[in-house]
């Protein structure tokens, strides 16, 4: 057994020095075989792809559905300002729904942040805003016609878009659709969600993903980031509520679009019949789909062939050159 | 000192009957094998009511009920499902003679015992109620506990499958008139089973033992039909 004197290096900078000793011999012995270039450079490809796999990188996930219902945690109360003018206003939750109250024509809905809000639409039937907040206020109701009305903990404003398409943006925790079970009667109908991620070095990005959402999924954002666990991510994104007149619209089966889009760790499926399944970037995806690394992964592989090919063609020639000299 | 250790082993001695009679009072299984699934695939609950839980519920696999000073049937159905809807068993027990306070532990021999002590206090809804399963399709609910650390519970738990609406218990049977108290809806993890918790507080009950309670759900705009159900208040006098 070798003993040395020498006190052993330890931990990072042990490595490093092994690391180091390694690349001076195979850098040696490549210089005998006389491919010292293609040998440095296959060695700066790997290094390349090993920082490119190790990166963490900014992913930007969007969800396109359409669906009969969603839920969110308002986090903004800029963003939620949304039109129900001529909508009926149901504030006691034990209430008859003949105990509304009719809304002046120019009303908007200013939601308070931490607001559950639920939307709920079938086809082309009224849409149902429900709103919840038992630790604070809802919102306010804005009109120029005085309101008697003021917002408590509770309410629900069923809504109906006669002639032109509402748009209701929204930025908070969102969670699309509903997992099924018995009673429940609104559910994601259709949708996608694709992940765009940040490219190598460039601050541009490329789609990374896709995958196609299943009737009665429900869709939720997942951050992990600051390394507390996860917890749900806020996104932004607006609803599309088509006309209940339709006929010069689209189709009634679109009555609710939704897109979202926010930067998550990942997004959870939660699907009927399974455990469900996470949505998010493959680290080895990138090599597939980012350009640059792609390019890299591209020129690697040429340049390891052509080494193949040129240690081939070296063994060959020296054999020959034997047989020749006998 | 004499006399301080014969009076602790009369003590003793007097205890000992007692300690015997306690672990023989089980409610026995009615019939052969637990009737029971565990599935990967999770099972559709088609009940509004899932389970009427005491509020100091631990997880565990070890299930009891509470007992009543009245009921009608020898006979407890006790449906169990887990709130992500995986587990599910609906079975009779004979209740034990006798066994009219204190809470009476189940003869329930699972053969999923760590996936149920896996669930988390209100994630397993229990629901024993006076009858044959297979007679009647429901009945005065008896309490029903998790764990061994069995108290007198302050408080109740409904485990309500809402089908995602608002959701209220109505108290209508109280000596001050009927009382409201919205429930929580639970938002996290799957809700194939139930999605809804309703804590009722025991600080005032009916002196009959018997708590009507009415199960109001709205939907939006609408309200849904009321579920009403009969709950056997727990006797003082943990076994």
């Amino acid at each position: 057994m070798e003993q040395t004197d020498r006190p052993r290096e330890s931990g990072v900078k042990g490595w490093l020095a092994a690391a180091a000793s390694g690349f001076g011999r195979v850098m040696g012995v490549a210089w005998q075989r006389g491919i010292l270039i293609p040998a440095f450079l296959a060695f700066a490809l790997l290094l390349a792809a090993v920082g490119a796999l190790c990166e963490d990188r900014d992913n930007i996930f969007t969800v396109e559905a359409t669906t009969e219902t969603l839920s969110l945690v308002t986090s903004d109360e800029v963003f939620s300002q949304w039109f129900v003018g001529g909508g009926r206003l149901m504030t006691d939750p034990l209430a008859s729904s003949d105990d509304s109250v009719l809304l002046p024509a120019d009303t908007y809905l200013n939601i308070s942040r931490g607001t559950e809000v639920t939307v709920q639409r079938h086809g082309i039937q009224a849409l149902r805003i429900k709103l919840q907040n038992p630790s604070g206020p809802l919102g306010t109701l804005n009109s120029v016609e005085p309101l008697e009305t003021t917002l408590g903990s509770w309410a629900v404003v069923i809504f109906e878009p006669e002639l032109t398409p509402l748009i209701l943006p929204f930025r908070g925790v969102l969670t699309v659709g509903d997992d099924v079970t018995s009673q429940v009667d609104s559910i994601l109908l259709s949708g996608s969600i694709s992940v765009l991620e940040q490219q190598w070095i460039r601050n541009t990005r490329y789609v990374a993903g896709n995958t196609t959402l299943d009737p009665g999924d429900r869709i939720r954002f997942w951050d992990e980031s600051d390394g507390n666990g996860p917890k749900q991510a806020v996104v932004e994104g607006f609803i599309r509520v088509e006309p209940t007149n339709q006929e010069r619209f689209t189709e009634a089966l679109n009555a609710m679009q939704l897109i979202a889009h926010g930067a998550a760790s990942y997004v959870q499926v939660q699907r009927l019949g399974s455990t469900g399944y996470q949505v998010y970037a493959h680290r080895w995806a990138r090599f597939l789909y980012d350009p640059l690394l792609a390019s890299l992964a591209a020129l690697g592989a040429v340049l390891f062939a052509a080494l193949e090919i040129y240690s081939k063609s070296r063994e060959i020639g020296i054999h020959l050159r034997e047989r020749r000299d006998g | 000192m004499a006399v301080r250790f014969g009076l602790l082993l009369m003590a003793a001695l007097v205890s000992l009957p007692s300690l015997s009679s306690a672990q023989d009072v089980v409610a026995r299984l009615k019939g052969e094998g637990l009737e029971e699934r565990f599935t990967e695939e999770a099972s559709v609950s088609g009940r509004v009511v899932a389970g009427v839980l005491a509020g100091s519920a631990t997880a565990s696999d070890a299930l009891a009920l509470y007992a009543s000073a009245t009921r009608a049937s020898d006979d407890i159905c006790v449906r169990v499902i887990s709130r992500d809807g995986l587990y599910w068993s609906e079975n009779t027990f004979t209740w034990p003679d006798g066994a009219d306070s204190g809470v009476v532990p189940l003869e329930y021999q699972s053969r999923y015992r760590d996936q149920l002590a896996g669930y988390d206090a209100k994630d397993l809804a229990i629901l024993g109620y006076e009858g044959d399963c297979r007679q009647v399709p429901d009945g005065p609910v008896l309490v029903a506990a998790r764990g061994t650390d069995q108290q007198q519970p302050a408080t109740l738990d409904i485990l309500v499958n809402s089908g995602r609406s608002d959701t209220f218990a109505v108290l209508t049977n109280l000596a001050n008139g009927p009382k409201t108290l919205a429930c929580q809806t639970i938002t996290a993890g799957r809700r194939t089973g139930y999605d809804t918790v309703c804590t009722v507080p025991l600080a005032e009950t009916p002196d009959n033992g018997l708590l009507e309670i009415r199960i109001m759900r709205r939907r939006f705009d609408r309200m849904m039909p009321a579920t009403s159900l009969v709950v056997h208040l727990p006797v003082n006098g943990i076994r």
